[in-house]
């Protein structure tokens, strides 16, 4: 029972060990996409927020299938109060 | 018979293009070319011209004519509904009507009349390459013509700068897919894995179906053997002005003007604009006693134009 649970404990280990390794070498990956989806939200709607964009009836086709970009767009939104904080600790500044 | 497929006519204001289209219209369909005649001006006066009461859906008012005055309120609120109605189909976490004054502003921005007229445009060059049509369209004046016409150029640029940028995205989505698997970033609301492959992105199809749709367009304004961009103007000081603005902006965004047609002219010489645009054939029309209304007085009209515009 103990040589059971002393190899499930192993294995939980070394699966958050990868994960962890995964994590961090993808952190930039994962930075850099969510950074683009935000990009592309913001340059679809950028009348909305009075800044030169596309056509807007390009922005109406789009807007239907933008659902997670919007989401994106709005996470980045709450975050943009520490944006330097947000930027430090993926590059694990300090 | 017709030279190329399409024939654009513009000019300012009460220079006569309406008639000057509807004329040359007349005298395509008399020659035996099945022609369908459009008009995308916002404040239609094609059925005065032609005497018949006209809508959106196309009427044949001759032998080989059908004409239609295109509600460009109609379909801009068509354009609005459908992206609202798609919003809500489809959009699951954002509350939909929240989004419904983004979706009032972007269809009431701005330009939005220029973009529903080039839409219709599009829409009708489409379905007169179908059924084999040569297409004559009443332009608006000449400041929206201007805007309009611009519209495919810049809508194919913006989207060649999103479709790159979707790429890219697609591109990391992918490699934090294959890295992370289930704990990948890339999921939609519903915490279902986002598509990778453009082919399956609906974002990415649908810049492609703009980009395509565009490009079309605007390789098509862009190339005289398609499109013949026809201006009509009056032998008057500032009508002749706005004509050299207009034939140097269109120029400017690509659209060579084919054919000038100076209307109600008494004088029998050439159209003297400064400097002289180089743009050959002009048509000089007649000063006729009475407003030329109805398919007998228009053909007269329409005669003297199609030598000059297809001889070019």
């Amino acid at each position: 029972m103990d040589k059971k649970n002393n190899f499930a404990r192993l294995r939980c280990f070394f699966k958050s060990l990868r994960l962890g390794v995964r994590s961090k070498a993808t952190g930039a990956l994962a930075w850099e996409y969510r950074e683009f989806e935000n990009l592309f939200a913001l340059m679809v709607l950028s009348q909305a927020a009075g800044i030169a964009g596309p056509p807007s009836f390009l922005s109406l086709d789009l807007l239907p299938h933008m659902e997670r970009e919007l989401l994106v767009l709005l996470d980045r939104a709450r975050e943009s109060g520490d944006p330097y904080g947000e930027l430090f600790s993926i590059f694990e500044v300090g | 018979m017709a030279a190329v497929g399409m024939y654009l006519f513009t000019g300012k204001g009460g220079a006569g293009k309406t008639t000057c289209a509807a004329a040359f219209a007349l005298q395509l369909a008399s020659r035996g070319q099945k022609t369908r005649l459009a008009s995308l001006d916002p404040a239609h006066n094609l059925g005065d011209v032609l005497r018949v009461k006209l809508g959106p859906d196309p009427l044949e008012v001759a032998p080989n004519l059908v004409a239609l005055e295109a509600d460009l309120a109609a379909a801009l609120s068509a354009k609005t509904e459908k992206t609202r109605a798609l919003i809500q189909q489809r959009y699951r976490y954002l509350t939909v009507a929240a989004l419904d004054p983004l979706v009032d502003l972007l269809g009431q921005s701005p330009g939005a009349e220029e973009q529903v007229a080039t839409d219709v445009l599009s829409d009708l060059c489409e379905q007169a390459a179908a059924v084999g049509e040569v297409l004559v369209v009443d332009l608006p004046p000449s400041g929206q013509t201007m805007r309009m016409l611009a519209l495919p150029d810049l809508t194919t640029r913006w989207c060649n700068s999103l479709v790159k940028l979707r790429k890219r995205i697609l591109e990391r989505r992918g490699t934090l897919n294959r890295i992370l698997k289930e704990d990948s970033p890339a999921k939609d609301p519903d915490g279902e894995a986002c598509p990778e492959d453009p082919k399956h992105d609906p974002v990415s199809a649908a810049l492609e179906r703009q980009l395509a749709r565009n490009q079309a367009l605007a390789k098509d304004l862009g190339d005289p053997t398609r499109a013949a961009v026809v201006v009509v103007t009056l032998p008057a000081a500032i009508y002749l002005t706005e004509t050299r603005r207009l034939i140097d902006g269109l120029d400017e965004r690509g659209i060579p003007v084919s054919a000038l047609v100076l209307n109600r002219a008494e004088q029998t010489s050439p159209i003297e604009l400064d400097p002289d645009p180089g743009i050959k054939p002009a048509a000089i029309l007649p000063d006729l006693p009475d407003e030329p209304r109805g398919v007998d007085t228009l053909m007269k009209l329409g005669r003297i134009l199609e030598a000059v515009i297809n001889s070019g």
